[in-house]
């Protein structure tokens, strides 16, 4: 009944708050006409009476207040009320809102935008998904503490002796490229190895068709189907409703279509473009060249497990690990000691690579929480100098009876709905930002896939930074607004100013450390970029178009490999334009790295035992294509084949360290694995310039050539020096390709200029973020330090004027002001440099030929960011100036 | 007029209980019948009748509707509830206790100890 009672009340109050509000009004002032009345019937007259009743009722307002309070309703009330009001202010003064607002949704939306990036890679589960936290992806842990996946075998035996999963499925780590050919035109899809209760298991329905059935992946070769993802078949067959068993030739091979996956269904790792699943049992059709389904020590399989109804992750720990001992004892003969097995929640990013994500998202999510606190403290100041135009207001409140806590609260209601509309500003921000920070992606890593939708933890983390945003930067006014001793207040205009001032200096320090640090931060990017970008990488990079190939796809012998790469470097030789051109196994600084160790003849196999070099396999003229000066002997020829005797070309540093002082043209090396029992001599034909091979910020490492030939790759890289534009040669390029076989494809043609930014990417991306949150943190942090100098000037009008009345000229009155300012920003950068100091090490090696406390970029940070405080300062200081001593004296 | 008395903390919602009790009073009636059953020797801040009343509607104990007045005017009605009785006899009975048992400690005689 009591509880009925009030949960009437407080809901009536609730929804009717207006209706509760007139009617009180409406009750007390009846309260207060009836006492007029009978004061005066019994002889006070009229006018006192109302005084009188008035009197003897007692605060109004606090009355009023404690009625609202005893509906219960009071703070859902209150606060509509607040916001209400909040907003009639903030339109008063559209001024300081739009500046407000604009410093917190930059502050927010630099925030929105990292925080949609981790959302993207670590927190949101692939949709499409049923109970995603039921699955377990489970991992071979190596001695060493890494993980590694499984091969093929090794899925198998887990599969069939685990207890604690109701299905285990695998699939391929990576899509594998395959050629898809269709009407003689061949082109680049992704295509994922799958076991066939993938489906079942992840809990797909398909849009049309069916997913694989079970033993449909048993025998290697057959069942060669495809299940195509909704965005290949809308996107690349036209959404065509009768698709189900046609076929497709992918790697020459005709593969039937057998179903469509739903809209919402990308892949378990949804970070890579996947265009279609095919059984796992195609593996030698879609891979050629590798035969992975029996071999025990290939390890290319990830395995996700569904967990049985009430067994959780620890159980299956343990019986995983019981069945590690139990492989160990089936496969004594292999090399598995102190192996283990570990598992994970599923993600699609895998427990390595995660780790780093982890700690790159970090240090970015700190980055922008240190712009946010700029901002922050922006708003925090702009709010305190407009709390002391609001005092008699508040005290005006108070006095009439207004509780601290309700003051509290109006001031917050009001700088939380600022950080609120600045929140909603911060997400448009961030969405256009995440965009353009996507533009950065280098086009070698097409295959990563990347969206930011806008889902609702975005949302909510947005949402909540804004109201802890509004909070912090509004406590400090609020607390200061409602700290009220009616009667001085009442009299004085500014005491407490002094106090107040001494906080609003404190903030400007802060953010002139912060932003000193971000400062310097960006600065050692910038530098260490334009530092990279001079590094020589040891070849031309200009003018130079490289084009990669994958012929596995095309199911070829060797031999007729090679006639295809001999074929194409003649005729790309042949184009117009075209000055020459050769090709490569791979390019130096790229994802792809081979080092063999090296045998000297006439040294004994102990004294060379630790002798090693980079290699990699080039065709003729590879180094008049490369622009790689040749410093001794002879290029590679077209009589260097498989069949002519074993050459190799070596560079510079290689000589300085395995033959000081020698002639090595002539001598002979051995880099075959068996060398140490039964060495094939190689005779050094040629010596070139040591460049950069692994990365950018190597010292000179020993490198080695083979003929392209003679060690052979199927996976190769054309590379083309043209006399103009390399991209116009394009076209050229492709048709030559297409005459020599359809369905070749070409996996990525880019410029050799668009293929550097790859070994410069994380510098890049770092020095790009860092560069404009570090120029946001100073614009902040300037708007910040204008402010309080402004405001300052504007209150010390009167003393200013008093100084000019007694003799100050300008230039003093100038210097004055604007050291008041350096101060505070000298103190500033004095803590920003030591924190910088600590700080800074932490990107130490993303940084190019830079230390990461270099003095030159320490001074030169400090110094703009003093010459950009001084323009702060000068602004409001040369108003000072202006001050007319008359009008100032007569103020007030 | 005699010396009023303030009131001790937390007898408001009792005398207004009792008030209300003696028929359905509309908030400046409470007053005055306050004022009328207690001889007017009670001292009561007019306004902090209103939060009670708004307090005592909320627990319950009494229930308020609006009417036209004596003289014709929309006017707030309180009126006990069957909670409200029953918590103003309790009260009462509490009271009663107390009164007695304060009184008899401010009389007790030296001799008595």
């Amino acid at each position: 009944m009591k509880t009925l009672a009030s949960l009437r009340s407080f809901a009536s109050a609730l929804f009717h708050w207006s209706r509760v509000e007139s009617e009180m009004e409406e009750e007390l002032r009846a309260h207060i006409e009836d006492r007029t009345r009978d004061l005066q019937r019994s002889g006070v007259p009229p006018a006192e009476a109302e005084r009188l009743a008035r009197l003897e009722f007692g605060g109004y307002e606090k009355f009023k207040e404690e009625c609202h309070e005893a509906l219960g309703a009071h703070f859902v009330e209150t606060l509509v009320q607040d916001v209400w009001y909040g907003q009639r202010m903030l339109r008063k003064a559209p001024g300081f809102t739009a500046v407000v607002v604009l410093t917190l949704a930059f502050g927010i939306g630099a925030n929105a935008t990292i925080f949609s990036f981790i959302n993207e890679l670590l927190i949101r589960k692939p949709s499409g998904v049923a109970e995603p936290n039921r699955l377990i992806s489970i991992w071979n842990r190596l001695p060493d503490g890494n993980v590694m996946q499984f091969s093929y075998p090794d899925y198998q035996f887990y599969r069939d002796h685990n207890q604690v999963f109701s299905d285990l499925i695998a699939f391929s780590s990576d899509p594998e490229r395959a050629s898809w050919t269709e009407n003689g035109q061949s082109s680049l899809i992704y295509v994922r190895m799958v076991t066939a209760n993938y489906f079942s298991t992840v809990g797909v329905n398909p849009l049309m068709g069916r997913a694989f059935l079970p033993h449909e992946d048993a025998n290697p070769g057959n069942n060669s189907l495809v299940f195509l993802s909704y965005k290949f078949w809308r996107g690349r067959l036209g959404a065509a409703p009768d698709i189900l068993g046609k076929t497709l030739t992918l790697n020459n091979h005709a593969f039937t279509v057998v179903g469509i996956a739903p809209r919402n269904f990308a892949d378990l790792r949804p970070e890579f473009e996947t265009d279609a699943w095919a059984p796992i049992s195609m593996q030698k059709e879609l891979s050629p060249g590798m035969d992975l389904l029996r071999d025990r020590d290939g390890y290319w399989i990830w395995a996700v497990g569904r967990l049985k109804p009430g067994v959780n992750g620890a159980q299956a720990q343990a019986n995983l690990s019981v069945v590690a001992q139990l492989l160990d004892r089936k496969d004594a003969d292999r090399d598995r000691k102190g192996w283990g097995v570990v598992v994970f929640p599923n993600s699609g990013i895998d427990p390595g690579g995660r780790a780093y994500v982890v700690t790159f998202s970090a240090l970015l999510m700190v980055l922008v929480g240190l712009v946010l606190l700029i901002a922050s403290a922006n708003a925090a100041n702009l709010l305190l100098a407009r709390a002391s135009s609001r005092w008699r207001e508040m005290t005006i409140r108070a006095a009439l009876g207004a509780k601290r806590s309700r003051i509290l609260r109006m001031v917050l209601s009001e700088s939380i709905l600022l950080s609120l509309i600045a929140g909603g500003l911060g997400i448009l921000l961030s969405i256009w930002s995440g965009r353009l920070i996507l533009l950065l992606k280098p086009s070698m890593l097409s295959f990563l896939k990347f969206d930011l939708p806008l889902d609702w933890r975005v949302i909510w983390f947005t949402v909540l930074i804004s109201i802890l945003t509004g909070v912090i930067f509004g406590l400090a006014p609020a607390m200061y607004c409602s700290k009220i001793d009616v009667a001085a207040r009442l009299k004085a205009e500014s005491i407490g100013s002094q106090q107040k001032s001494r906080f609003r200096n404190s903030l400007v320090v802060v953010q002139v450390a912060v932003c000193l640090v971000l400062v310097i931060g960006a600065s050692l990017c910038v530098r260490s970029l334009l530092n990279a970008r001079s590094i020589d990488p040891g070849f031309a990079v200009q003018n130079r178009l490289v084009v990669h190939f994958d012929l596995r796809i095309l199911g070829y012998t060797d031999a007729q490999d090679r006639a295809f790469y001999s074929q194409l470097v003649d005729r790309v030789r042949a184009l117009p334009g075209v000055r020459s051109a050769s090709v490569t196994n791979y390019l130096p600084l790229g994802f792809e790295s081979i080092s063999q160790r090296v045998q000297i003849e006439g040294r004994s196999p102990e004294a060379t035992k630790r002798l090693g070099a980079g290699a990699m396999s080039v065709g003729p003229h590879y180094f008049e294509t490369m622009g790689i000066p040749l410093l001794q002997g002879r290029e590679f020829t077209e009589a260097d084949n498989e069949k002519s005797p074993s050459v190799v070309i070596v560079n510079q540093e290689f000589v300085r360290r395995y033959f000081p002082g020698e002639d090595v043209i002539g001598k002979r090396i051995s880099t075959n694995k068996d060398a140490h029992q039964n060495p094939i001599w190689s005779d050094v034909v040629g010596v070139v310039r040591t460049g950069k091979y692994r990365s950018l910020r190597e010292s000179s490492e020993p490198f080695l050539y083979h003929p392209f030939c003679q060690g052979f790759d199927p996976r190769a890289t054309l590379v083309v020096d043209s006399s103009g534009e390399p991209r116009l040669q394009i076209p050229g390029v492709r048709q030559v390709i297409q005459s020599l076989d359809p369905a070749a494809l070409i996996l990525d043609a880019q410029t050799m200029n668009d293929y550097m930014t790859v070994p410069l990417f994380f510098a890049r991306i770092t020095g790009v973020l860092l560069g404009v949150f570090g120029a946001l943190a100073l614009a902040l942090a300037m708007v910040g330090l204008y402010g309080v100098i402004a405001y300052s000037v504007a209150q010390r009008t009167r003393e200013i004027g008093i100084r000019v009345a007694l003799g100050a000229n300008r230039a003093t009155v100038l210097v004055h002001v604007i050291g008041q300012g350096l101060k505070l920003t000298l103190i500033g950068a004095a803590v920003g440099l030591v924190a910088a100091f600590g700080v800074t090490r932490l990107i130490q090696s993303l940084l190019f030929g830079l230390s990461a406390t270099d003095p030159v970029t320490f001074a030169a940070a400090t110094l703009l960011l003093v010459a950009i405080a001084c323009l702060a300062c000068f602004l409001p200081a040369r108003s000072a100036t202006r001050v007319d001593p008359m009008i100032a004296l007569r103020y007030e | 007029m005699a010396e009023r008395a303030q009131i001790l903390p937390g007898t408001l919602d009792l005398l207004i209980l009792q008030a209300v009790s003696l028929g359905p009073l509309y908030g400046y009636g409470i007053l005055l019948r306050i004022e009328q059953i207690s001889q007017g020797a009670l001292l009561i801040e007019q306004g902090a009748l209103y939060p009670a009343l708004f307090r005592l509607v909320r627990q319950g104990l009494l229930k308020a509707h609006w009417d036209l007045s004596e003289n014709n005017r929309r006017t707030k009605f309180y009126e006990l509830t069957s909670a409200g009785r029953k918590r103003l006899r309790q009260e009462k009975e509490g009271w009663h206790r107390l009164v007695v048992a304060i009184a008899s400690a401010l009389n007790a005689q030296p001799e008595e100890i």
